[in-house]
C-alpha cells in the first residue's frame, strides 16, 4: 500500500460531514455519537454514567445460581478468556488495567457471569487496546467475546472528564464525543470488534480524561439485554498533551454490568 | 445516515473537524501497538459559536514517511514520542 493511499486528512471527513449536515441528515451541531442515534434505530445507553450499584440484577449476585430471580449479571474477569498482558486487577478480579511505559497507552478489560433466573446463560466481556497522542485517543481493538451465541452486539464509546462533581467521570463535550458500532450477531466463540478499525476522538480540554466503551448483547431466547461497560485509566493534560499515571488510577465506578429490560 | 470511515485503515469517526491552520497547531507523531506510526496535526481554533473547534489532519504509515509528512506540515510545533526521554521531544 502505498504511503499516498495511506494519508488521511480530516478536512476531507468534515468535508463529509458539512454535506451530509447540508442535506438535514445530522444535525450540525451534534457530534459523532448524537448524530449516530438521531438517525439509527439505537438508542444510547451510556450506563457508564450511573452508579454501578444501581445496575439491574447486581443484587442477585451475592446469591447462589439456582435461587436468583430475574436478569442478572455478575463482574467476574476471569469468566472469560479476556487477559491483558500485564498490569492490575481490581478486588475480586473483576476488572483489569494495564498502563504501559509509555504512559501513553493501556488496556482495560472486565467480564462476568450473566443469566436469566436460576439459568446460568454464559460469560461476557469488553477488552480494548487505547493510545493517546497529543489531545486524540484511539482505542483499537475495542473487543466483545462471549461464552455464547449472541443475536446483536452494541459498542459504545465516550470519552470522559474527571471532577469533583463526576468522579465517575462525564461525557465531554456534552456529550458530543459518543458513538457506537453495531456489530451485529455473532455465533458461540466468535469475538465482536469495533470495525473497521475503532473508536477515535479529539479533544484537549480537561484536565483529566478517560475513555470507556460499554457493550450491550441480545440472545435470541430472552427478552432484554445485558451489558458490561470500563473506563480507562485516567489520563492528565501536560505541556505535550495527555500522560497516564498509574493503572490503578481509574475512575470511580470504573467498570460493571447490568441488564436492560426493556431493549 | 451515519458517515463511516470506509477505507479501513483508521478508526472510524465522524467527528467535526477543520482543517490545520498553517503557523499554529502541534504535530504529534507516535508509534501505533502493531508497530506502525502516527502523525497528528491538532490546532485548536479560537472559539465560535459555530464551526469545528478544531483542525486535526493525520497520516499513517512507516517511521520515513510519518517523518516526512510530519515535517511538511506547516505548524508552529513538531514533536516526536521519543522511548529514552520517555516523552514526546522536538522533530527535527
Amino acid at each position: 500500500m502505498s504511503n499516498c493511499k495511506l494519508a488521511r486528512t480530516r478536512s476531507l471527513r468534515f468535508a463529509l460531514g458539512a454535506l451530509a449536515a447540508t442535506l438535514a441528515l445530522v444535525p450540525a451541531a451534534l457530534g459523532s455519537g448524537a448524530a449516530s442515534a438521531a438517525n439509527n434505530k439505537h438508542t444510547p445507553h451510556r450506563d457508564y454514567l450511573k452508579a454501578h450499584t444501581t445496575s439491574v440484577g447486581a443484587d442477585q449476585c451475592s446469591k447462589p445460581v439456582s435461587e436468583r430471580k430475574g436478569a442478572w449479571f455478575c463482574p467476574r474477569r476471569s469468566a472469560t478468556k479476556l487477559v491483558p498482558r500485564a498490569g492490575w486487577c481490581s478486588a475480586g478480579d473483576d476488572a483489569c488495567w494495564n498502563v504501559n511505559d509509555d504512559k501513553i497507552s493501556g488496556e482495560a478489560s472486565t467480564a462476568g457471569a450473566f443469566g436469566y433466573g436460576g439459568r446460568d446463560l454464559g460469560a461476557a466481556g469488553v477488552w480494548f487496546d487505547f493510545r493517546l497522542n497529543g489531545g486524540q485517543s484511539v482505542s483499537k481493538p475495542v473487543d466483545f467475546n462471549c461464552s455464547c451465541a449472541t443475536s446483536s452486539v452494541v459498542f459504545e464509546g465516550e470519552r470522559l472528564y474527571m471532577s469533583a462533581a463526576h468522579p465517575e467521570g462525564n461525557g465531554v463535550n456534552g456529550g458530543a464525543s459518543y458513538a457506537f458500532y453495531e456489530a451485529g450477531p455473532k455465533p458461540f466463540g466468535e469475538d465482536a470488534y469495533w470495525l473497521p478499525n475503532g473508536y477515535k476522538y479529539y479533544e484537549n480540554t480537561v484536565s483529566h480524561g478517560a475513555i470507556v466503551h460499554e457493550a450491550t448483547w441480545k440472545l435470541a431466547d430472552y427478552p432484554g439485554s445485558w451489558y458490561t461497560f470500563v473506563k480507562s485509566p485516567i489520563f492528565d493534560m501536560t505541556r505535550s498533551g495527555y500522560r497516564l499515571t498509574t493503572p490503578q488510577n481509574v475512575p470511580s465506578d470504573a467498570y460493571g454490568g447490568g441488564y436492560h429490560p426493556a431493549s | 445516515m451515519y458517515i463511516r470511515d470506509a477505507t479501513g485503515d483508521e478508526p472510524s469517526n465522524d467527528q467535526e473537524l477543520g482543517t490545520p491552520r498553517p503557523g499554529h497547531g502541534t504535530v504529534f507523531v507516535v508509534t501505533m501497538r502493531d508497530g506502525s506510526w502516527w502523525g497528528s496535526w491538532q490546532d485548536d481554533f479560537p472559539a465560535t459559536e459555530h464551526g469545528p473547534r478544531a483542525g486535526v489532519e493525520e497520516f499513517y504509515g512507516d517511521r520515513d514517511a510519518v517523518v516526512q509528512w510530519a515535517k511538511s506540515r506547516p505548524a508552529a510545533h513538531h514533536l516526536i514520542f521519543s522511548t529514552e526521554a520517555n516523552d514526546y521531544v522536538p522533530l527535527t
